[in-house]
């Protein structure tokens, strides 16, 4: 083959802007520690992790990498945490419901107590309830006083059936006879928001910040137990007198294989613990929506089991305890008692 | 010999659709639960279509390139390129795996040896580039190497 | 709002923008992610995710523009490199360029691969530029329109574009419709779209995430084609010589382009499958309105220029729904709405007038973005052709262990070069009986979102 000039140039500059990526590993030397999140890149998880990240960064004195390893609702991530080595060099990040609701109801390749090791429980979403700007009703009560009145003709748009605002409302609805909805399931940020505007859903359990606080949607309610910061006339679920069941699915979680020495996790859990209280940290977090809960290791343990022991009489609560699932058994195995640790 | 294939292309099919039919129409969740439609109502709604349009797939074969042995023989040299990745890729690893494989199919496909290795040698050394140094992507080590090595 | 078209400050927005273009850093960084998202696109299996993860961290370090053209860049970039495998070697390296290879690659074989790419990369280039005209002009009032495209709406357009796809495939309309369903059908394994239940895995759990898209892109096209081609009688030289390829008739090849555009942009503004729904709507619409609609399967040069002016074009359009919005129609865009609100760009009716620096300074990238695809495609033309000109032998052991490859980073285990393998055969079975895998692919593809809009149809009425 003969190689004109051009060709080659051509691939010399072409090798040249490959580089771009590469340079940053070769900069970095040896002991790295890799963090996988395990959701698609640009959800409220991936920016909390990134952003808590790259302020361990300077508290380990590490390289973190991180990367993302989506599917089947967090499934993936953590299977692959559970199967790496427990040396302290591979983490993920997760929402606990991969750990609660998902292996409740269905095979999961990992035993959610046993397994993993938590870390660090950094956040828990906080969704907003929001309706049009415009809508005839101005505030939570109005719009529970409408939905009386329509005979659970009123649509909610949920972010998916039995994701935290769905059950927080499932649970109000099941609390109180005159309270029915049709809860409509969209698939990721955003969707159920164009649903509202486009007029198909008279509210949208997935409110943004920065768009409310534009004005383009109005806030009812946040559909968790505690108010968030930035919005501070906005009745939570705890004000209004219900109870928050969406807790245990919600937070966001620093997960180790289990096995890990004892110094490396307390090393791990201390550096990040410092850099969840970093400001650049609680800014990402209020952009997103999520409420800056911060648990330590013990803290989060105990909270993972009380969620799972739980979680069976939430769903029942919730009316879904009964919705189709891979093994219904599952529910029972759950239960046993988990290694002494 | 080469009519019998041809009926037995033709039936395969037909009995494949029949069979995904059947699977999705029976396998799938019920209908409906809790009252609201659920995970059910789709596979068995696409289940019970498919196996009424496999019963009314047309058995008339388009203009049928009939099928000589010569050619399966030919065919043969890419699926057992393909096992052959398949059977090596985890206890030998990717690197062995992919210039073994593309070894074979180079010399099925009528390579002389010299064109064959310098094929399989630059295909191998550009994906792993692209993968493991650009993508970082960590391709398979493979167990057999990682136990001689005594890691 | 609607008293856009009329606004003067169009201009002012647009000027301000091109402030933008004289940014020489905005230059390197764009053409950097092009070059990066080339390559990965021309790697079957990763896709414009991969390289935009690879490259998220940089967005916290750059500024909004910058890091969010470099994201754009990738996503260009790996759509041209996509339609390259797809002309070059009939392995589609996505969804969306599966509707380029039933036109490219008959034209590769036929020798015309420099011709063909260059087509394609003018085709895109016209998609891209007539979409980014539609998005200064007109987007914010379509996007209040594509608003009202509720679930029933959207379920109704991807309905219609499998009809569409379903007449005008060959093997006729019975076998057509055989495929679709066989499609829907083998989409159904693994988590169900709204329940997230697993369903018909039948035990195996490497089966709950479901049939891989990869695997089948890449078994159905990639190694189906070759045990399609081995198969056949033919002695194999250099070239298959199938039938003659058609010869340009540019005017033609262009008015296809246009079409395409149109029909891109307009789908890219709802999330419907955009890329691929109106790539194989617009092969399925050249063939329809075709003088020789025979020539179509053997190199027909309007079916190469509509499904890629149309795929371009729509994904232009799709950034419409997410920066007015907050919609993203794809997972792509989902990506970038996590990025702009890490930026702090806060997506919705009135960001070209909140933020007028970002939005138009956006458009201009894209724009640079597509100029810069042009200028190397058409200098790449030449040198992908070179690797077309090697002889089958030695080519097809390289799109083999491609395919297996691909397939196993998109499945991310065995499972998925297994998978490959088992839809190469079933391929094989497939033409053997005259039907057509592109229908099947569409449908897929198609199969759990017009799962999630009929069930979020039903739930809101029942």
């Amino acid at each position: 083959m003969k190689w004109r000039i051009p060709h080659s140039c051509l691939a010399a500059v072409w090798l040249i802007f490959l580089s771009l990526p590469v340079v940053p590993d070769v900069l970095a030397a040896g002991n790295n520690v890799e963090l996988s999140i395990a959701f698609s890149p640009g959800g409220a998880l991936d920016a909390a992790a990134r952003t808590l990240a790259r302020e361990a960064e300077k508290e380990l004195g590490k390289n973190i990498i991180v990367q993302n390893a989506p599917g089947g609702g967090g499934m993936t991530g953590v299977a692959r945490l559970a199967k790496s080595r427990p040396d302290g060099s591979r983490l993920a990040a997760c929402v606990t419901n991969a750990l609660i609701f998902i292996p409740f109801r269905n095979e999961t390749p990992y035993r959610p107590l046993e397994d993993v090791e938590p870390l660090l429980i950094f956040g828990q979403a906080s969704p907003v309830l929001v309706t049009q700007p415009d809508a005839p009703w101005k505030d939570m009560d109005s719009f529970l006083a409408a939905t009386r009145e329509r005979g659970g003709e009123m649509r909610i748009g949920v972010p998916g059936l039995g994701t935290p605002s769905h059950i927080a409302l499932a649970v109000m609805a099941a609390g109180d006879p005159s309270l029915k909805w049709r809860f409509v399931p969209f698939g990721g940020p955003g969707e159920a928001e164009a649903a509202l505007l486009g007029g198909h859903v008279d509210a949208a359990a997935s409110g943004v910040l920065p768009r409310i606080k534009k004005g383009q949607l109005h806030p009812l309610m946040v559909l968790a137990g505690t108010r968030l910061p930035a919005l501070p006339d906005v009745p939570s679920l705890a004000d209004k007198g219900f109870s928050d069941p969406g807790r245990g699915d919600s937070s966001f979680i620093l997960l180790a294989p289990a096995d890990t020495p004892e110094t490396t996790l307390d090393e791990l859990s201390h550096a990040f613990e410092k850099a969840a209280g970093s400001e650049a940290y609680l800014k990402i977090l209020e952009n997103f929506s999520v409420a800056p809960v911060l648990k330590s290791r013990q803290e989060a343990r105990e909270f993972l089991r009380r969620a799972w022991a739980e979680e069976g009489d939430i769903l029942k609560a919730a009316g879904i305890a009964d919705m189709p699932a891979a093994s219904p058994e599952k529910r029972d195995v759950g239960a046993a008692v988990p290694k002494g640790k | 010999m080469s009519s019998f294939r041809t009926s037995v292309f033709r039936h395969a099919l037909r009995a494949l659709l029949l069979a995904a039919g059947a699977a999705a129409l029976l396998d799938s969740p019920p209908v409906l639960s809790s009252g609201l439609p659920g995970p059910g109502l789709w596979p068995r709604l696409s289940g019970a279509l498919l196996l009424l349009c496999a019963v009314l797939l047309p058995s008339k074969e388009p203009d049928e390139r009939s099928c000589t042995s010569s050619s399966l023989r030919r065919a043969l040299g890419p699926v057992l390129s393909c096992l052959l990745w398949i059977v090596l890729l985890q206890p030998a690893g990717w690197l062995p795996a992919t210039f073994l494989s593309a070894l074979l199919a180079c010399r099925t496909g009528g390579c002389s040896m010299k064109e064959s290795l310098l094929v399989c040698l630059l295909l191998s050394a550009a994906l792993w580039l692209g993968m493991e140094k650009l993508l970082r992507y960590s391709l398979p080590q493979g167990t057999l190497f990682v136990l001689a090595c005594g890691v | 709002m609607d008293a856009f078209l009329a606004d003067p400050s169009v201009f002012s927005g647009v000027w301000a923008g091109m402030a933008a273009v004289c940014s020489l850093k905005l230059w390197l960084l764009v053409l950097s992610g092009v070059f990066l998202g080339m390559t990965v696109g021309v790697l079957p299996g990763f896709g414009p995710p991969a390289a935009m993860a690879l490259l998220f961290p940089l967005v916290y370090v750059l500024e909004p523009l910058p890091g969010i053209s470099l994201l754009s860049g990738i996503f260009y970039g790996a759509k041209y490199g996509g339609a390259v495998t797809s002309i070059l070697m009939g392995i589609p390296g996505e969804a969306d360029a599966v509707a380029t290879l039933f036109e490219g690659h008959p034209l590769a074989l036929g020798g015309k691969a420099r011709q063909a790419l260059a087509a394609a990369t003018l085709a895109s280039f016209t998609g891209g530029m007539l979409s980014s005209l539609g998005m200064v002009l007109l987007a914010p009032v379509l996007s209040r329109a594509a608003l009202f495209f509720g679930p029933a709406g959207r379920a109704a357009v991807m309905a219609c574009a499998l009809l569409l796809v379903a007449f005008t495939s060959p093997g006729g309309a019975r076998r057509s419709l055989c495929m679709i369903l066989l499609g829907l059908v083998l989409a159904l394994p693994g988590m169900a779209p709204v329940y997230g239940t697993a369903r018909l895995t039948f035990g195996f759990w490497q089966l709950s995430e479901g049939v891989e898209l990869t695997s089948l892109l890449l078994g159905m096209f990639g190694i189906g084609d070759l045990l399609a081609a081995l198969l056949s009688d033919h002695e194999k030289k250099t070239e298959h010589a199938f039938a003659p390829v058609p010869p340009l008739k540019r005017l033609s090849a262009f008015a296809a382009a246009l079409r395409g555009s149109i029909l891109g942009f307009l789908t890219g503004l709802i999330p419907c499958g955009a890329g691929v729904t109106a790539s194989f709507a617009s092969h399925a619409l050249e063939k329809r309105l075709s003088r020789h609609p025979e020539q179509f399967g053997n190199g027909a040069w309007e079916g190469l220029a509509g499904p890629e002016a149309s795929n371009n074009a729509a994904a232009m359009a799709s950034f419409a729904p997410l920066l007015l919005l907050g919609l993203p129609t794809n997972p792509i865009m989902a990506a970038l709405l996590g990025a702009l609100t890490i930026v702090g760009v806060v997506p919705g009716p009135s960001l070209p007038e909140s933020q007028p620096d970002f939005y138009w300074g956006l458009i201009v990238c894209l724009v640079m973005g597509n100029v810069l695809l042009l200028a190397l495609g058409l200098g790449l033309a030449g040198f992908w052709a070179y690797l077309a000109r090697l002889p089958f032998r030695l080519l097809w052991p390289v799109i083999l262990l491609l395919c297996l490859t691909g397939s196993y980073v998109g499945a991310d285990g065995i499972s998925g070069p297994v998978q490959c393998l088992f839809f190469g055969l079933l391929s094989v079975l497939l033409r053997r009986n005259g039907c057509s895998p592109a229908p099947l692919v569409l449908a897929f593809v198609l199969g759990p979102k017009l799962e999630t809009h009929l069930l979020q149809a039903l739930l809101s009425v029942w």
